[in-house]
């Protein structure tokens, strides 16, 4: 096998849930320190992928490499997950303090005082005052509760953070304080993330490159300024242009035409065409390939050219 | 705050109940077996503050003897099928498969006979003891316990935080002595609070019919037995007993209540939180 | 049309009141979409469920309503009921638990019409058809059918926008309506609220925690913050030159599409005990007065008012 500098490479992986299949053949590869973010609605199937590639789910087929070794279902300590709900994912019995101590005892790391040190850098790196310790999740507020979860993972120093929706359920400025953290954290612990977000502006200020699914599929890869500049695929334009932009002059009204789609029978051809204002025959029936339509841009459009 | 109140008070008349009987041999104003011949049925007086019975024995001091059976048949039948069941449930539902299906089609089983059959039968084949009542209530007590426990450990491994646990490499031992277990056992404290008075009335149940603890110990339940006879004539007699069950039910359900609603909040204010304003 | 004058809101918290509205009074006139915009903990969903009278029995609410001409306080919850569901509209986030599951949706929809407008059952039907083919609940016929759980959460919202607009209710509220939709689900239900607004001439008041929503439906914002309304304009000076601090923070920490915000690390919030204006521990600009006097909201002009001592001019 021929040795490649991706950090992580995913091969045509599919995962169903039973019947409903909602990751479809999805391929791409990250090297080292990079960043992509994932962004699709609800039903694209962005947090399956996530936790397929953090090894929670087992993909049916395909596979998953990390630094070139299969790891299909398997959990890697080198790859951590933040998840969404930063109150579901903290033991509400756990204090602070053994929360993020936890991954250092599973691991061993160190004796009793070693490991109060390390928590204690730890969370000043989050920026969580180490005086909370002893403060149980319900105790913080949701961007500390967050942070926490943040300083769990860290301190095992993974190489590869997977981001699930880590911004939404918190407040604009809360968000972006954390962002912030996110973007230094990046560079200080050399890290590669997968940012998995429904908000392109958000995606827009953490990620170098970005991949939107629709329904399974990635339909669009690119750097995130050529996505979000030069959208080739009809889809990601209707994504930008549904995105409310916070500047009055810049009202518009836009045609959406309707619903997400039914991942139990998805359409033939293309499956945004039922959506989609430029779709003909041919996208009705010849499902397209992803094509490079620029320089690290790719599209699965047959309209992209 | 209410809830934390009826805790409180529930808690508060437990302690009271437990002290009542642990301090039976100081605060006994007779000897609970000494008959007196001359001096019964007599109502309350500031000699005999709940009268006396049949046999002219203080009824006071025997509430105070009987406290310490009913409350002990009460607490350790509870602990005995609150720690089987705690095991099967936890066995069952980390297992899964045929173990699963084994230990819960027993629980059911067990669940569906009746404890007072099973008391009769026991009863016929030993002789009626109090290791006996506490076995027979605890051991058919287990199986309600079993299922809380499996649906809540069922639950909870779906969860994120268990799902966090093992990306940070956690073994299955670790998720379920630290994760799954101390988030399992709330629901199943309150249950246990309920079992405690269930417990001292079944057992009341069976000494009134006799298959219980024998005389001359006194409980609660063959004190009310005793009584039935006089009902008419000698009010102190049933009523004094009685009122110690339903104080000790009462303690127990206020606990209960209590717990649940104190255990409850965090779910109340995760609800907030996630509502925004 | 609607005016709220010093309402408050507030809960016992062990013998002393907790107020999470303080002292609030604003407008609306008929056809006019009015953005109520804060994080949580703002009081703006409890500022709306006041307006409805659907504050929680614990609650202890005071102040005044005029609606349409009715002289109202906020104290007498009963006044509300011949109004709900016929003046008054509400949506809410969740569209999922504010339907019944046992119950096809038009029939949801054409109850609502029976006991309000006391229409025979048939009409009824007929009416809540017509009004899911407006709404673009298609086809009509078979989703007024079919149950909650065969809905998609777009089209959930949709129903719960026909029951609250079925007897054309003169001023409708609609509260965080498309945080749990898809941005472009989210463009369709924001669409139908505006139309609705313009075209019966009603009121609305739309509360979001996204000035996004709010700077491409509102045409006047209220800005929110811990209780207290901070800040009321228009929404194109609002954006332009915001004049609280907060509304301030509130513009430039939100993430962009055209470009990536220079993320500063802003100053986090420290508690300052007892300070007067509440804003005060997160404010670049605090200084010694804001922490002694209460700011109290003053006209800047005719359509401008701001609840601070030193205004960003």
């Amino acid at each position: 096998m021929m040795k490649s500098n991706n950090l992580l490479e995913v091969k045509n992986i599919v995962y169903a849930y039973g019947q409903v299949t909602a990751v479809d053949g999805v391929s791409f590869a990250l090297v080292d320190k990079d960043s992509l973010g994932l962004v699709g609605e609800s039903g694209s199937g962005k947090s399956t992928l996530g936790r397929c590639i953090a090894g929670l789910l087992k993909p049916q087929r395909g596979r998953i490499l990390y630094r070139g070794h299969v790891i299909n279902g398997q959990l890697h300590k080198e790859i951590q997950l933040v998840f969404q709900d930063s109150f579901a994912a903290l033991n509400p019995r756990m204090k602070v303090g053994s929360l993020v101590e936890e991954g250092l005892i599973i691991n061993r790391n160190g004796n009793k005082e070693e490991r109060r040190r390390k928590v204690r850098e730890v969370l000043q790196t989050v920026g969580i005052d180490p005086e909370l310790i002893s403060r149980f999740p319900h105790q913080l507020s949701g961007g500390q509760r967050q942070r926490v979860a943040l300083a769990r993972t860290l301190i095992l120093n993974p190489r590869l953070l997977i981001l699930d929706e880590p911004v939404s359920s918190l407040d604009v400025t809360t968000g972006m304080r954390l962002l912030s953290l996110l973007r230094d954290l990046k560079f200080k612990h050399n890290l590669a993330y997968i940012f998995i977000s429904h908000d392109l502006a958000v995606v827009r200020q953490i990620c170098r490159r970005v991949a939107v699914m629709y329904a399974g599929k990635i339909v669009e890869l690119g750097d995130v300024e050529a996505v979000f500049s030069r959208p080739a695929h009809f889809y990601t334009k209707l994504l930008l242009e549904a995105h409310p932009i916070p500047d009055p002059e810049q009202r518009k009204v836009i045609e959406i035409r309707g619903e997400a789609v039914d991942l139990l029978s998805p359409p033939s051809g293309c499956r945004f065409h039922p959506r989609c204002l430029a779709a003909d025959q041919r996208c009705r029936r010849v499902p397209p390939p992803f094509i490079k339509v620029a320089d690290n841009h790719k599209a699965a459009c047959h309209k992209a050219l | 705050m209410r809830s934390n109140l009826t805790l409180f008070i529930g808690l508060t008349l437990i302690a009271l109940l437990t002290m009542l009987a642990v301090l039976a041999p100081v605060l006994a104003t007779h000897d609970p077996a000494a008959t007196n011949a001359d001096k019964w049925l007599q109502p309350p007086s500031s000699e005999h503050f709940f009268g006396t019975d049949r046999l002219g024995r203080d009824v006071f001091s025997r509430v105070l003897y009987g406290g310490r059976v009913s409350l002990a048949v009460g607490l350790l039948s509870t602990f005995l099928s609150l720690g089987v069941g705690t095991l099967l449930g936890l066995v069952a539902s980390y297992y899964g498969g045929l173990v699963d299906v084994i230990i819960m089609r027993v629980a059911d089983i067990v669940l569906v006979f009746p404890s007072m059959l099973l008391a009769l039968t026991l009863v016929a084949i030993f002789e009626p003891a109090l290791w006996l009542v506490i076995l027979v209530i605890g051991g058919t007590g287990w199986p309600s316990v079993a299922r809380l426990v499996r649906s809540e450990v069922l639950r909870l491994r779906q969860s994120d935080f268990v799902a966090s646990a093992r990306l940070l490499g956690a073994k299955n031992a670790r998720i379920v002595w630290q994760h799954l277990l101390p988030n399992a056992i709330g629901p199943v404290l309150v249950a246990a609070t309920f079992s405690v008075p269930a417990a001292v009335m079944t057992e009341a149940g069976l000494s009134y019919l006799g298959l219980g603890v024998q005389p001359p110990t006194p409980t609660w339940g063959n004190m009310l037995r005793d009584a039935q006879l006089y009902l008419r004539y000698a009010w102190w007699y049933a009523f004094f007993p009685g009122l110690f069950i339903f104080l000790t039910v009462f303690s127990f359900h206020l606990t209960g209540e209590g717990l649940r609603q104190t255990l409850g909040l965090s779910q109340t204010a995760r609800r907030n939180w996630r509502a925004g304003s | 049309m609607l005016e709220v004058k010093n309402l408050q809101v507030g809960f016992n918290e062990v013998g002393k009141i907790k107020w999470v509205v303080k002292n609030s009074s604003f407008s609306v006139s008929a056809g006019e979409i009015l953005g109520i915009v804060g994080e949580s903990g703002s009081g703006k969903s409890m500022t709306a469920l006041a307006i409805m009278g659907l504050c929680p029995v614990d609650a202890i609410v005071q102040g005044q309503l005029n609606f349409q001409n009715r002289k109202m306080n906020f104290a007498q919850r009963d006044a509300w009921q011949e109004l709900r569901g016929v003046e008054m509209g509400m949506v809410f986030q969740d569209p999922t638990s504010s339907l019944n599951p046992l119950y096809p949706v038009g029939q949801t929809v054409a109850e609502a019409l029976v006991f309000h407008k006391k229409m025979p059952l048939e009409e009824a039907k007929k009416e809540t058809e017509k009004l899911f083919t407006s709404l673009g609940i298609l086809p009509a016929a078979v989703r007024a059918r079919q149950y909650p759980h065969q809905l998609s959460g777009g089209l959930k919202q949709r129903v719960m926008l026909a029951a609250a607009i079925c007897c054309k209710p003169k001023l409708l509220i609609a509260d965080e309506p498309t945080t749990a939709l898809d941005v472009t689900v989210q463009a369709q239900i924001l669409n139908l609220l505006t139309s609705y607004a313009k075209g019966e001439n009603s009121a609305l008041l739309l509360i979001s925690h996204d000035l996004g929503v709010i700077a491409q439906t509102a045409d006047r914002v209220l800005v929110m913050c811990k209780g207290v309304i901070v800040e009321e304009a228009p929404v194109l000076e609002l954006f332009k030159k915001p004049l609280h601090p907060y509304t301030q923070l509130l513009i430039n920490s939100l993430p962009r599409l055209d470009r990536a915000v220079q993320l500063k690390t802003e100053k986090s919030e420290i508690v300052i005990n007892g300070s007067a204006c509440l804003f005060a521990g997160r404010c670049r600009y605090c200084r010694q007065i804001c922490l002694q006097v209460e700011p109290k909201i003053k006209a800047i002009s005719e359509k401008r008012r701001v609840c601070c001592h030193f205004p960003l001019f």
